[in-house]
């Protein structure tokens, strides 16, 4: 299904029919819908958030969407949603904002939803087209994509799998979001090509360790490298001879979170992609990193 | 002719009363049916966390009578989830239910795949307390009205049998 569809089919009758209003040049830049308590719900076209003719969301409509994202099983989902998303069927990722419950062994979970953020995904095939040559020359080196949250590492990543899988590396998919893949029952919901082995809803670190040990990967992707414990496995697995294929936030010519810096630091990885959003577009820059 | 009415009615009596008698054996085994799914729906809950969709299809396979029925009905209605709340499949799923069953097993609706396990097991265990009360209720009224409905529903359609006569 197209992934504007997919996230519009988490919505409330009435919320839908307002996004489904929006038009097909709309549709194809719209990045997210987003609800929020007591106010109109709002599209974001190409980094801009525009209001939709729709009434003000009301609780009931927020726990409706949850509702329709989790399958009626928010039970399921509570991990997820300790860590601030839930993940829907068709790769759609829900952003989940509210009042932290906090217990002796951390977050326990949300209540009190105020916001929620429906990501809309994207096969953008063809994307990498400018820059596969220049990232596969000789052989794939072990890449890391960087930009600001929402400039379309996902989808980059996304794109950089299937061509890697197509051009015959075995490649293990980290995918803890649901968000490359896009499993639904086991199925993917996007191209990921031949050679994609992906472990859906395990957390980064421990999924990565799982396909290290059980596929056997010449390539290792997983997206947002967030934590030291993301890293940790980044690295045990570049330690194994595997190349990897990552994606971090971090913005050009601006600083960098402590695990960027010690991605990079490591030495693990041999060029960067910086993804830069511009009113809609997208332009990679690809810089090769020194060894050493 | 008058003895042929008279064999009517009087087995017509008996009937009555094995009728009543039935009714009563089929509520207690309803309401076990129904335990026996809340008890299954509780152990999905709290061991596994079972999504709503392979929860209830799961269990319609592994309950019998009316609770594999509900939950085939749940199963199926899950199809529409986004078009209309959990609460209203539930609902209608429940709507061929007795009225005490759907008392019982109604309020659920609101609670479950709408919040975290505890919340819904909470829900459950409260739901399955009543049920069994409800099937210990019945199972004593089979026990001691049982035997008697039979027992009346013959005499009445003797003693009309009789005056008839």
């Amino acid at each position: 299904m197209d992934g504007f569809l997919s996230a519009a089919a988490l919505l409330p009758p009435d919320l839908r029919r307002a996004a489904l209003a929006l038009g097909p040049e709309e549709r194809d830049v719209c990045e997210e819908l987003r609800l929020r308590r007591d106010r109109p719900m709002t599209a974001l076209l190409a980094g801009r958030e525009y209001g939709l003719d729709a009434g003000p969301v009301t609780e009931t409509l927020l726990r409706a969407v949850l509702e329709a994202a989790t399958g009626a099983s928010l039970h399921a989902a509570e991990q997820q949603l300790c860590r601030g998303f839930v993940s829907a069927p068709g790769g759609v990722r829900v952003g989940v904002c509210g009042t932290a419950v906090l217990g002796p062994g951390g977050m326990e979970g949300l209540r009190d939803v105020s916001s929620l953020s429906i990501r809309v995904p994207r096969a953008a095939v063809g994307c990498a087209d400018n820059i596969w040559e220049r990232l596969t020359a000789g052989s794939f080196r072990s890449t890391l994509i960087l930009s600001p949250p929402g400039g379309g590492k996902t989808t980059l990543l996304r794109e950089l799998i299937r061509r890697l899988s197509g051009a015959g590396y075995r490649v293990a998919v980290a995918d803890e979001r649901g968000e490359i893949a896009g499993v639904s029952g086991g199925a993917a919901g996007f191209d990921l090509g031949p050679s994609a082995d992906v472990m859906t809803g395990a957390p980064k670190a421990a999924g990565a360790a799982m396909l290290l040990r059980a596929m056997n990967p010449q390539v290792l992707a997983m997206d947002e490298a967030a934590e030291d414990g993301d890293v940790r496995a980044l690295l045990a697995a570049a330690g194994c001879g595997v190349r990897l294929l990552a994606t971090a936030h971090g913005e050009r010519g601006g600083g960098e979170s402590p695990a960027v810096a010690a991605l990079l630091a490591s030495g693990a990885f041999r060029r960067r992609v910086w993804v830069e959003c511009r009113e809609g577009q997208r332009r990679y820059f690809v810089e090769d990193i020194p060894c050493g | 002719m008058r003895l042929t009415g008279a064999v009517l009615l009087a087995a017509a009596g008996l009937l009555a009363g094995l009728t009543a008698r039935r009714a009563m054996e089929a509520r207690v085994r309803r309401l076990t049916e129904l335990l026996g799914l809340l008890e299954l729906l509780a152990m999905e809950l709290s061991r596994f966390r079972t999504p709503m969709p392979e929860l209830f299809g799961g269990l319609a396979g592994r309950t019998r009578g009316a609770a594999s029925e509900l939950c085939a009905r749940v199963s199926a209605g899950l199809d529409t989830l986004g078009e209309r709340t959990f609460s209203d499949i539930w609902a209608e799923a429940a709507a061929p239910l007795t009225a005490e069953e759907r008392d019982l097993l109604g309020p659920l609706g609101t609670v479950l795949g709408r919040y975290g396990a505890e919340e819904q097991l909470l829900a459950v265990e409260r739901c399955r307390h009543e049920t069994e009360q409800a099937r210990e209720a019945a199972a004593a009224a089979l026990r001691d009205r049982g035997r008697l409905a039979v027992g009346l529903g013959a005499a009445g359609g003797a003693a009309l049998a009789v005056l008839l006569i």
